[in-house]
């Protein structure tokens, strides 16, 4: 009976394992105007789709360096952990719609403003 | 029989007729209350009160749509139009500008962070993007708010083997110029100055303002550059400023030195001086003159 016990706990806390590992344990948002989510976590891996500022994304547990695995539609694919935000954040797009539309991005010009933000090294400079 | 029947069918017509005339007897007189006098009796309910508050949320209601409508066709301020207006310059030239590279880790923003800090530069926000052309060697654009964008070509500092501090410096000559607002005079217009911050709800906006600013960036980094007095301005305010750290100031006077030598001899940076003219007479500007006997 015991053994019984046992095997069922066992079986229930490894399952729970594999449920965690296979769900997302929250939503975030992109926060730059575009960005591309990538194969692997690197800035210069293959771009699997690109998304726009504001965009939910569903944050797997899984984390490489500033690297967080993703699910953006029904791909899942790694984001800069920097690039999120836990709040909807201000986008330029949202806030100024109609001058956005005005300038007629193509998916070209999309995908290149997600590179962009692949490409820059940031930083800033301390409070004094 | 028949006629006792007859007759208590004509007498129970005749009283229904005369009931039925009666309620619409009284239903006309219902129609025709008074209400003034039942008027007290409603506002004691509170009826106006809520027909008020409905009143008030509806015309709220209608001024938020109102004013979500109209905010929807906002130009954006100077604050957040520089950064994306480069952004779209950049974009726009990725073939051109070829920033689109696999490039190692250099660490240049820890080495810019410090320089930043040791110059007094306090909560600077910068973006480096290294480009893989010989063409446009250094560059700060503007980004939003007091956020700068930096070009840097990754050919220019191989060539010249320049060190981090060195490219620093070269970063900061490029801030420094960045702050006296050298490059935002030559793109920026009148006409786009006012347009800024406004709102263009029912009227027709005239979008070559802002395609002009493109073009004008074209000019500005590709082309024309900077003029020899704000090449003065800025060599004048860079080497003061250094003129207290002497270690920097030759720093600085040795890597003018080297790009000078770079673009007399490498043909590939023949176009520098076009851009920063020139490094030069920077030289001369920043070696202090002697004095004749």
């Amino acid at each position: 009976m015991k053994l019984l016990i046992a095997i069922i706990f066992m079986c229930s806390f490894f399952s729970s394992v594999v449920i965690a590992k296979k769900g997302h344990v929250g939503v975030m948002y992109y926060k730059h105007i575009f960005g591309n989510v990538h194969q692997n976590p690197s800035r210069y891996s293959s771009a699997l789709t690109t998304i726009s500022c504001g965009h939910p994304v569903k944050i797997y547990s899984i984390k490489m360096g500033n690297w967080v695995k993703v699910k953006v539609g029904a791909q899942n694919g790694y984001l800069p952990m920097s690039f999120l935000s836990t709040k909807r954040p201000k986008c330029f797009q949202d806030k100024y719609p109609r001058f956005f539309d005005k300038f007629a991005l193509g998916p070209t010009d999309l995908y290149y403003w997600g590179r962009l933000y692949d490409q820059y090294v940031i930083g800033k400079s301390r409070v004094q | 029989m028949k006629k006792i029947i007859c007759i208590l069918m004509v007498l129970l017509i005749s009283s229904g007729a005369a009931f039925s005339e009666v309620k619409g007897l009284t239903e006309k007189e219902g129609e025709l209350l008074d209400f003034q006098s039942i008027k007290s009796v409603l506002k004691n309910d509170g009826l106006d009160g809520n027909a008020k508050k409905k009143q008030g949320k509806y015309t709220k209601a209608k001024k938020t749509r109102v004013v979500k409508k109209k905010k929807m066709f906002d130009i954006p301020s100077m604050n957040s139009y520089w950064g994306f207006i480069t952004e779209m310059w950049l974009v726009k030239n990725a073939p051109l500008v070829k920033w689109d590279f696999q490039k190692p880790e250099y660490g240049l923003e820890k080495s810019l962070e410090i320089f930043f800090e040791r110059m007094g530069i306090y909560e600077q926000s910068f973006k480096i993007l290294l480009v893989n052309t010989p063409n446009l060697s250094h560059y700060a654009l503007p980004g939003n708010g007091n956020e700068i964008i930096f070009i840097l070509s990754q050919p220019f500092i191989r060539t010249l083997d320049l060190s981090k501090l060195e490219i620093s410096i070269l970063l900061y000559e490029d801030y420094t110029r960045h702050i006296l607002g050298v490059f935002k005079s030559k793109v920026q217009s009148n006409k786009l100055r006012k347009v800024l911050g406004g709102n263009f709800e029912g009227k027709k906006l005239d979008f070559s303002i802002f395609k002009e600013t493109l073009v004008k960036y074209d000019r500005a980094i590709l082309e024309k550059g900077f003029s020899f007095n704000d090449q003065f301005a800025v060599t004048k305010r860079v080497g003061d400023i250094f003129k207290s750290d002497m270690k920097l100031w030759n720093s600085y006077l040795n890597l003018l030195k080297k790009i000078d030598e770079l673009i007399k001899t490498n043909l590939l940076y023949a176009k520098y001086n076009d851009i920063y003219p020139s490094p030069e007479l920077q030289i001369g500007w920043l070696a202090p003159k002697r004095k004749r006997p």
